[in-house]
């Protein structure tokens, strides 16, 4: 095929780091700017400290160039993530509500733009660590009710979806083919049973 | 037993599945299960005709039992010719595979990588060497998305047949790209991250003509430069580092 085998059927982490970095996000820029009218989207007029949200991707050539501060959002800060951690304590059987973009996005931040941050980067790191590990085990967890027909995967992230999905969706087709070829044969043998029955009935 | 020679194809099939590079052309195999599917095809005939003749002089005479066995014997031997049919085509399809895979990757089959651009290298790697024996690329990629990938393929290793196929669908690929003029169809497929790139220089590659400007690589010489103009170069192993 056209694509590299390793491509097909599911992304690269570097591939949903691009999607992630297309969320919109709320800067504050320190530079005065026109406003620019891209292909796909457009950055507004930009008035120094004044919020304006722009893509992501955006904010971050801007803040790489010292032209604005990103304002982080509002799940980003230590108190938040840590009631989240305890949701996750407290139901054993489900994931508390996240962003799709959790993973990346606090990846992203930290690592860019550190400065503007609430909290201190150590204890982001920490907590946001803690909360991947419960979840991560929550879903080995889950691995264990794979069945035949579907799977519930409510609250996970695309990236931890995406770690899934070649083991998960390889085991559920080949017990799905098992199940099938199963069912087909009893259908079969019931339907010959009739068979029986409708010339049984001729004579 | 019928199908034993296409097995020990697929099974030469499946060991190369994973390979970088495509693996001689298994002509004698392929040799031998043409024979093989002949010699079936000719029983086929000889059965059918058989059973023709038998019916044609003693048509009271024919019981059931001697329908049900040159039923019997024609089914097998066109169950042979079929399995030896689907070995073929799994064995030339991974292969046609592997070409295309190649294709894409926009790696020249003619160019050698190592002589010929000190002189005349271009980004685009228009070099020709005369049509030599060995033309054999071998283009280091680093990157995890080539893994697998088939980035070597020796000419001499494909049958005729191959060789014109993937002619032609280097044609094909050129003519469907230049529908699209403004895209790099064939060019990384990570996504863009930064706009601005350090590069370092791995091999001498003398002065470098891009479509933006020009380069000389010198050996361990590091760039500070746009992106987009030196993806071919890194594609082809002068660069490294983004």
């Amino acid at each position: 095929m056209v694509l590299p085998a390793n491509l097909q059927g599911n992304l690269m982490p570097s591939e949903i780091n691009f999607l992630a970095e297309n969320e919109l996000i709320t800067i504050l820029p320190r530079y005065t700017m026109k406003k620019i009218q891209l292909i796909g989207t457009k950055i507004p007029n930009l008035r120094a400290m004044r919020r304006e949200s722009v893509p992501l991707w955006v904010a971050l050539i801007l803040k790489s160039q010292d032209k604005c501060s990103i304002v982080p959002p509002k799940w980003l800060n230590v108190p938040y993530l840590k009631e989240k951690y305890d949701e996750e304590l407290r139901r054993p059987h489900q994931f508390s509500d996240l962003p799709w973009n959790w993973l990346e996005l606090s990846k992203i931040l930290l690592t860019r733009a550190a400065d503007d941050l609430q909290d201190p980067p150590h204890q982001l790191r920490s907590i946001i660590q803690d909360l991947r590990e419960i979840r991560l085990v929550k879903s080995r967890k889950g691995l264990r009710e794979l069945n035949e027909s579907n799977i519930q995967l409510n609250g996970l992230s695309l990236l931890e979806i995406n770690e899934l999905r070649p083991f998960v969706l390889n085991v559920m087709n080949k017990l799905r083919q098992l199940h099938d070829s199963s069912q087909t044969k009893a259908a079969e043998e019931i339907e010959d049973e009739d068979m029986v029955d409708v010339s049984d009935d001729d004579y | 037993m019928y199908g034993d020679t296409a097995n020990k194809l697929i099974l030469d099939a499946k060991r190369s599945a994973n390979l970088s590079e495509i693996p001689l052309y298994q002509s004698n195999l392929i040799n031998l299960i043409i024979k093989e599917t002949n010699e079936l095809n000719k029983d086929a005939q000889y059965l059918a005709e058989l059973h023709q003749l038998k019916q044609e002089e003693n048509s009271e005479e024919l019981t059931e039992e001697d329908e049900k066995i040159s039923q019997c014997q024609e089914f097998v031997t066109h169950l042979s010719m079929r399995r030896n049919k689907r070995c073929l085509l799994a064995y030339e399809k991974l292969r046609a595979d592997k070409l295309v895979e190649f294709t894409w990757l926009n790696i020249d089959p003619i160019s050698e990588s190592d002589e010929s651009n000190a002189t005349t290298g271009t980004a685009a790697g228009t070099s020709t060497s005369g049509g030599g024996n060995s033309k054999t690329q071998n283009i280091p990629y680093s990157d995890s998305i080539y893994n697998n990938y088939t980035t070597k393929v020796a000419l001499d290793n494909l049958s005729h047949a191959e060789q014109d196929f993937l002619k032609n669908y280097q044609d094909l690929l050129v003519d469907y790209k230049s529908n699209f003029p403004d895209i790099d169809l064939s060019g990384d497929l990570e996504p863009p991250t930064n706009i601005f790139i350090d590069v370092r220089v791995l091999k001498d590659g003398g002065e470098v003509q891009t479509e933006y400007g020009c380069f000389n690589l010198i050996k361990d010489s590091q760039f500070y430069v746009r992106k987009s103009d030196v993806e071919r170069l890194i594609q082809q192993g002068y660069l490294e580092e983004i």
